[in-house]
């Protein structure tokens, strides 16, 4: 029923070029993996560990979501110009945000 | 063995630019939240513990499982699979109207607590957590208006491709294969906005 997916016969034109549905049990896997973290995240969110309870959660939020980008939306197989903008937007996300700080914490 | 045909790059290129605007979109509000938790670490602990984690970790594992059905439906179309496709596209489209389904309940319990912005019984409550309740509604509720749009999305691109289907059907990949990856896109990115959300509202007490 499920054809075996395509290696990567036969892409020209497109530069990118994961293979045809790159790997369905791969997909489930990371899948599996993301609910992992999100039971991690609960368990560790109920730890008595102070403030690191907030930088676990925000790690565990950012792996997750680092995943999701890579290889959901297969940020990993686009070619260079897409990572320069995808980061360029962090960037700026994270200038509002420092600047922001650096102004809330010193008024 | 069915060929691989991507959409050309610069239609994956425009979609990316509009999900970076809305990276900065959600990226004011997580803003907004991170300032106002700062300054009123108390009062968000408490009220985040009034939001009921069943919900929000049920409402996780169905948007990331409809993340998962979606890049099935992408890899199904990509080999050809048009049946599958259409399978997982409308139980992504399900799993979305789970989720709100589940949100409706949750906000409809908070309601009849009385816990929204405006009611007597939050404003006579701290500053503190008369922010957390209105960060939480304008955030979810901006984050849902996003899952609406993105099950509208995801019908129109099935609908698409089922008539491309019905009408022969061998260029079904080539004429809508662009239309369902973008759309794929759009939903992780929705996807990954809540994975930020559930934390920050729900784990914080």
């Amino acid at each position: 029923m499920v054809a075996e997916p395509g290696w990567g016969e036969g892409h020209e034109g497109d530069s990118r070029r994961a293979p045809a549905g790159a790997s369905e049990r791969g997909l489930v896997a990371l899948w599996a993996a993301l609910l992992a973290l999100t039971a991690l995240t609960i368990f560790v969110s109920r730890l008595d560990i102070g403030h690191w309870r907030a930088v676990c959660a925000i790690t565990i939020a950012s792996t997750k979501a680092a995943l999701v980008v890579a290889i959901y939306m297969r940020l990993k197989d686009e070619d260079r110009a897409f990572k320069y903008m995808f980061c360029a937007a962090l960037f700026t996300m994270a200038v509002i945000l420092g600047l922001t700080f650096v102004d809330v914490a010193f008024r | 063995m069915m060929e691989s045909h991507r959409i050309p790059r610069a239609s994956r290129m425009g979609m990316w630019l509009f999900l970076f605007t809305e990276i900065l979109l959600f990226g004011g509000l997580f803003l907004v939240y991170a300032v106002y938790r700062r300054a009123n670490a108390e009062a968000f602990h408490i009220s985040s513990g009034e939001l009921s984690l069943k919900f929000g970790a049920i409402n996780t594992v169905i948007l990331l499982t409809s993340s998962l059905t979606m890049v099935l439906a992408v890899s199904a179309l990509e080999r050809g699979l048009v049946g599958r496709c259409l399978k997982f596209l409308a139980g992504t489209a399900g799993l979305g109207l789970l989720f709100l389904g589940n949100k409706a309940v949750e906000w409809s319990a908070k309601f009849a607590h009385g816990l929204y912005p405006g009611n007597p019984i939050l404003e006579a409550r701290p500053a503190g957590e008369k922010l957390f309740f209105s960060l939480y509604f304008a955030m979810t509720g901006l984050h849902g208006v996003h899952v609406l749009v993105g099950i509208a999305v995801i019908a129109a691109s099935a609908m698409l491709v089922r008539r491309a289907q019905a009408s022969g059907g061998v260029h079904v990949l080539e004429l809508y294969g662009g239309v369902v990856e973008n759309t794929g896109l759009y939903w992780h990115l929705v996807d990954t906005i809540w994975i930020f959300l559930f934390p920050l509202f729900y784990l914080i007490s």
